[in-house]
C-alpha cells in the first residue's frame, strides 16, 4: 500500500519583485508504507518545498497529493488537523524547532495538549517519560531547557516531538546536516532502531548520497523542481542512468584516499528555478545534449522494471 | 616557504567565563605541501587559523605560542606588518564568499583595493591582471564579471572571484577556511579541483581548514585531527586514513556510513571549553580509556618518521585496524 501519492504536483512562488519560481513542476511519486524514499538534490531542486506539501503546510497549485489514500485537498480543515498529527518532521536545525521557552517536557508534550486534549496529565508525562528514553535520553532532561543541550540531543528532542502522536509517517528534512559526524551516525542508527520498532515509513530528505545510500530504500532525484530519476537504491546508486545523477554521485568524495573515481563534471553552476524550461532541465550543463533535449517535456521512462528516467539518452 | 606552529594556546573571554579553544597546538606546513586541519565543531581548528592571521574576533586571545612562517612569528609582528604579510604573502579563502566580497563594490573595485593595499597600483594594469586571474580560475565572461556586482554571481562563481583576489598578488601559502561547505555538491569539487591545480601549478603550499574528511583523503597530502583545542594525531593523509592510530581519528572513520556494516558513531559530547582540560580530553568518550588517562595531557609521541600521537596507549599495538572483518 503506498502511504503517500503525489500525483503531477506543480507548486509555484512568487518573489516580492513579482518573477515566478517554479518549485516543483510536474512531479509524481508514491512512498510505499514501510519503506524509506529519499529525495535528493541539490539547493533549489524543490526538495523541501516537496516535504512541505506532504505535510500539508503548503497546497499545491495543481495536481494531487494524497495521504493514505485520502487527497489533502478535499479534507475539511478538522480532518486535516487530525491527519497532520499522522505525519511527524523533524527538521535540519535541532535548535529552531524548540521552542527556547518551554522546557524539554513541554515540548515533547505540546502535541498530545492540541491532538489528544482528553488525555490525562499524569498519562501525558509518563508519554513522554517513555518516550524520552526510547531516543537514548534521560528522562530527567524534561526539566532542562533545550538551550542547555548538546546538538545531538536536541535532535533527539526533536525526533521526540515528532513521534509523540505515533505517526505512520515521519518526513526527514535533513535531519543530520547540521549535526557532527560522529553525532550524525548516532541519529541515523536511532533512526533504522524507531523504523523497525514502530514500523514507521519515512521521508528521507538530503543532498548527502553516502548517508542516502546508508539508509534508503528507495530514490528519487529531484533538478529544478522535477523528477529525473527515480527507483530502487540499489539501482539508482549504482547504475544511474541520468547524467545528473551520474554527475551528482561522481562529485563524491571517498573517505578512502585510494579510491578515487573519475569526476564527470557538469558544466557551470545550477540556474535559476525562475526561468520555466521547455525541454530537460540540465540543457545547457549536460555532457551528452542534442539539440532534441531542448524542444519538449521529457517525460519519464520505465527502464529496468522499477528504474524510471527522464532522459532521452539514457 | 614553510609555516610552523608551536605551543598555540587561544582564549576567549566570554560572560560565562574563559573559553579554552586552542590549547597547545603545533604542526607545520611544509614547502608545495597540501595540509588539512579536520574537526569537529569546538575542536579549535578555525580558531588555530584565525589566530595565525590575526582575524580573531576581539573577545579571542592569543597567549601562548609562536608561528613562524617563513622566519618571521606571525603572532608577535604588529599588526599593520601582518596586514602586509596577509594578502601579499598568504592568501585567505573563507568559507563564505558573499562574505569575502563587499556587496557595494564592483568585483573590479576589490581586485584594485587589494592591489593598492600592497604595490602602487595603476587601474589599467590592475584590469589587466584581474582578467587574466578570473580567465583561470575558469569565469567564462571575465569583462562583464569584473564590472558586476557580487550579488549577481552564483555561490560558485563567487567563490571563484575570491579564490582569483587570494592569489592576485602569488602567494606563496594560501590558507583556506572549508572552501566548499557552503556550495552544492557538484560545485563542490570542481571548485577543489581548481584549487588544487592553481596550487601545485604556482609550487604554492596551503593549509585547508575542514570538518570534510572526503575533502581531506582526496585532496590533502598531510592531515591534522584536532579535538578540543589540541592535535590528537598528524601524518601522511594515505596513512593516517588507512590505519588511524588515534582512537578518536577511528572513530571519526568509523562514524562514516559504509554499505553492509552499521555507523558507529561517538557516545557522549565535546567537553565544555569552559574549564582547562586536565588529562586527555577524549577520555570520556574513548573505548580504551584507562585511569592514566585522567591524569596528565598525552605527550605527543613520533610513531615512525612521519607520524604522530598524542595517546597515552601503545597505539600501534593496542588501537585495532580500521576495519574488523
Amino acid at each position: 500500500m503506498s502511504l503517500i501519492e503525489l500525483e503531477h504536483v506543480h507548486r509555484t512562488f512568487r518573489r516580492p519583485d513579482g518573477t515566478v519560481v517554479y518549485a516543483v513542476h510536474d512531479v509524481s511519486l508514491t512512498v510505499a508504507d514501510g519503506t524509506t524514499v529519499a529525495i535528493i538534490g541539490e539547493s533549489g531542486s524543490g526538495k523541501s518545498t516537496l516535504g512541505r506539501l506532504v505535510l500539508g503546510l503548503l497546497t499545491p497549485d495543481s495536481g494531487r497529493v494524497a495521504f493514505e489514500g485520502k487527497t489533502l485537498s478535499t479534507l475539511s480543515a478538522e480532518e486535516i488537523r487530525r491527519q497532520r498529527a499522522r505525519i511527524g518532521v523533524v527538521f535540519q536545525e535541532p535548535f529552531e524547532q524548540l521552542n527556547p521557552r518551554l522546557k524539554v517536557g513541554a515540548i515533547v508534550e505540546e502535541p498530545l495538549i492540541i491532538h489528544a486534549p482528553n488525555l490525562k496529565a499524569e498519562e501525558r508525562r509518563q508519554r513522554v517519560s517513555a518516550l524520552l528514553q526510547e531516543v537514548d535520553l534521560d528522562p530527567q532532561i524534561a526539566a532542562r531547557y533545550p538551550q542547555a543541550l548538546s546538538g545531538g540531543q536536541q535532535q533527539r528532542v526533536g525526533i521526540a516531538r515528532a513521534l509523540i502522536m505515533q505517526p505512520s509517517l515521519v518526513v526527514l528534512d535533513e535531519p543530520t546536516s547540521s549535526l557532527d559526524l560522529s553525532v550524525r551516525a548516532q541519529i541515523l542508527n536511532l533512526f533504522g532502531r524507531l523504523k523497525q520498532a514502530r514500523g514507521l515509513t519515512y521521508m528521507f530528505i538530503s543532498h548527502d548520497i553516502t548517508t542516502v545510500e546508508y539508509f534508503s530504500d528507495h530514490v528519487v532525484v529531484l533538478y529544478l523542481g522535477r523528477v529525473v530519476e527515480q527507483g530502487p537504491t540499489a539501482k539508482v546508486l549504482r547504475q544511474p542512468r541520468h547524467p545528473y545523477t551520474q554527475a551528482l554521485l561522481s562529485a563524491r568524495l571517498s573517505v578512502d584516499p585510494s579510491v578515487s573515481p573519475p569526476h564527470l563534471p557538469l558544466t557551470g553552476d545550477p540556474p535559476s528555478p525562475t526561468r520555466l524550461v521547455s525541454g530537460c532541465p540540465l540543457v545547457g550543463r549536460c555532457p551528452i545534449e542534442t539539440p532534441e533535449c531542448a524542444r519538449a517535456p521529457i517525460a519519464l521512462q520505465t527502464k529496468d522494471e522499477d528504474h524510471r528516467v527522464a532522459c532521452l539518452r539514457a | 616557504m614553510s609555516l610552523v606552529v608551536k605551543d598555540l594556546e587561544t582564549r576567549f573571554i566570554t560572560r560565562q567565563g574563559v573559553v579554552y579553544a586552542a590549547n597547545g597546538v603545533n604542526f607545520t606546513v611544509g614547502d608545495g605541501e597540501i595540509v588539512g586541519i579536520v574537526g569537529e565543531s569546538g575542536s579549535g581548528k578555525t580558531v588555530t587559523i584565525n589566530s595565525i592571521l590575526g582575524l580573531l574576533d576581539p573577545a579571542g586571545r592569543v597567549r601562548n605560542g609562536s608561528a613562524l612562517f617563513d622566519g618571521t612569528d606571525l603572532l608577535a609582528i604588529r599588526r599593520r606588518e601582518l596586514r602586509r604579510i596577509r594578502g601579499a604573502r598568504i592568501g585567505f579563502i573563507a568559507q563564505n564568499p558573499f562574505g569575502a566580497l563587499n556587496p557595494m563594490l564592483t568585483i573590479e573595485d576589490q581586485f584594485y583595493n587589494v592591489m593598492r593595499a600592497h604595490r602602487r597600483a595603476d587601474r589599467t594594469e590592475v584590469r589587466q591582471q584581474a582578467l587574466e586571474m578570473l580567465r583561470r580560475v575558469g569565469i567564462a565572461g571575465p569583462e562583464r564579471t569584473l564590472d558586476g556586482y557580487a550579488h549577481e554571481l552564483s555561490g560558485g562563481m563567487a567563490q571563484r572571484v575570491v579564490i582569483a583576489i587570494a592569489l592576485l598578488l602569488n602567494p606563496p601559502l594560501v590558507i583556506a577556511d572549508e572552501p566548499t561547505t557552503a556550495l552544492d555538491v557538484t560545485v563542490q569539487r570542481q571548485i577543489l579541483d581548481l584549487i588544487k591545480g592553481l596550487i601545485r601549478e604556482g609550487q604554492r603550499s596551503m593549509l585547508i581548514v575542514t570538518h570534510d574528511l572526503g575533502v581531506v583523503a582526496q585532496y590533502c597530502d598531510r592531515v591534522v585531527v584536532m579535538y578540543s583545542g589540541r592535535v590528537v594525531e598528524e601524518g601522511p593523509v594515505a596513512k593516517v586514513f588507512t590505519r588511524p592510530l588515534h582512537p578518536y581519528t577511528l572513530a571519526l572513520l568509523r562514524s562514516v556510513p559504509r554499505l553492509g556494516t552499521e555507523v558507529q558513531g561517538l557516545g557522549g559530547r565535546v567537553p565544555d571549553l569552559l574549564s582547562r582540560p586536565t588529562g586527555c580530553a577524549f577520555r570520556h568518550r574513548c573505548a580504551f580509556a584507562k585511569e592514566s588517562c585522567a591524569v596528565a595531557t598525552p605527550p605527543t609521541a613520533a610513531i615512525g618518521p612521519d607520524r604522530a600521537v598524542a595517546c597515552v596507549l601503545d597505539v600501534e599495538r593496542e588501537v585495532p585496524a580500521l576495519v574488523v572483518d
